[in-house]
């Protein structure tokens, strides 16, 4: 506003209209963020979740497949195994591979399984289901026994106590679907008889 | 509008920004505080989620009662439910036992909201001697 406009007469627009509008303004704007915010973390919590329960499925799967080899007793059918305890954990199996990588060594199997898990959560809908990959092998005997997982240790101190010749031992890595690895790390290690 | 006029409007507006900053603060911080919060809790479903698997891997290789302890240690003094079906006594191996737990979350507690997080893993119960 000018003070040639002030002097001729002309009335000022009045100020009392725009009181109060950039309060609205910015309390519009602060509900948008938490909105928007809370959208987000809401999101990441659910695809955290999930990948923590692609890990699991992916861990028992592979545990289970292995359990079912032949060679410690087991029914013959490891990826039928694994699809079941896949299915039971929320998950369902997209890959199951069984090897035996060292034959000389004795009876070593692989059973590798990649499992694949949905966001449940409504937030997520839009973000890519979780896939986790897991490996276990039933291994010959080994003296030395444990790996580093606390639940293993219980299963390795009875196979310490060399009560049978066969053990199974897991190893997990999580990732999503977009690729990056999460977690890396050996899991657990049974006695098997 | 005299220049004293106009002064003295400016300086009212000065006024009126100051008090919707402090309007806006309260919720910007609540916003912020809401977010930590919720990350926190997140945090602990996590653990919720890793002490299911961990206390299955337990009870499909040992008993009910090894579990239990082993989860009583994984907690660290966190307040937690257990339930494994079926009981060790029970399952045979090649059964699929499940692991239920609901650990409280020690965040959400500090805010006095009672919050109390689930996790759930089936394993195959393994034939240890």
């Amino acid at each position: 506003m000018t003070r040639a406009s002030r002097s001729d007469g002309l009335k000022p627009p009045s100020r009392t209209s725009e009181r109060g509008a950039a309060a609205l303004t910015t309390t519009v704007a602060a509900c948008l963020v938490l909105l928007v915010a809370g959208t987000v973390v809401g999101a990441l919590l659910d695809l955290a979740v999930a990948s923590a329960r692609a890990r699991t499925a992916a861990d028992a799967a592979a545990l289970a497949g292995a359990g079912a080899s032949p060679l410690v007793g087991g029914d013959g059918a490891p990826c039928a195994s694994a699809a079941t305890v896949a299915r039971a954990n929320g998950g369902h199996i997209v890959a199951c591979a069984v090897t035996r990588p060292d034959a000389r060594r004795g009876e070593v199997l692989r059973v590798a399984v990649t499992v694949r898990v949905p966001t449940v959560g409504p937030l997520a809908r839009p973000l890519p289901d979780s896939t986790a990959t897991a490996t276990a092998a039933v291994l010959p005997a080994d003296p030395v026994g444990c790996l580093s997982s606390s639940a293993a240790r219980s299963g390795c101190s009875r196979h310490g106590r060399g009560l049978r010749s066969a053990r199974v031992a897991g190893q997990y890595g999580g990732q999503q679907a977009h690729g990056g690895v999460l977690v890396q790390g050996v899991v657990a290690v049974a006695a098997l008889r | 509008m005299t220049l004293n006029e106009e002064t003295t409007r400016l300086g009212g507006e000065r006024g009126s920004q100051a008090a919707e900053f402090a309007m806006v603060l309260p919720m910007a911080i609540g916003l912020l505080g809401f977010l930590l919060a919720a990350a926190l809790v997140g945090v602990e479903l996590l653990a919720a989620q890793h002490l299911a698997r961990e206390v299955a891997r337990a009870a499909a290789v040992t008993s009910d009662a090894d579990a239990h302890t082993m989860a009583g240690q994984l907690a660290e003094g966190r307040t937690l439910e257990l339930a494994v079906s079926p009981p060790s006594g029970a399952r045979r191996p090649g059964d699929l036992l499940t692991v239920r737990l609901r650990l409280r979350s020690a965040v959400a507690a500090r805010l006095g909201v009672d919050v109390w997080l689930p996790a759930t893993a089936v394993m195959r119960t393994e034939d240890v001697p």
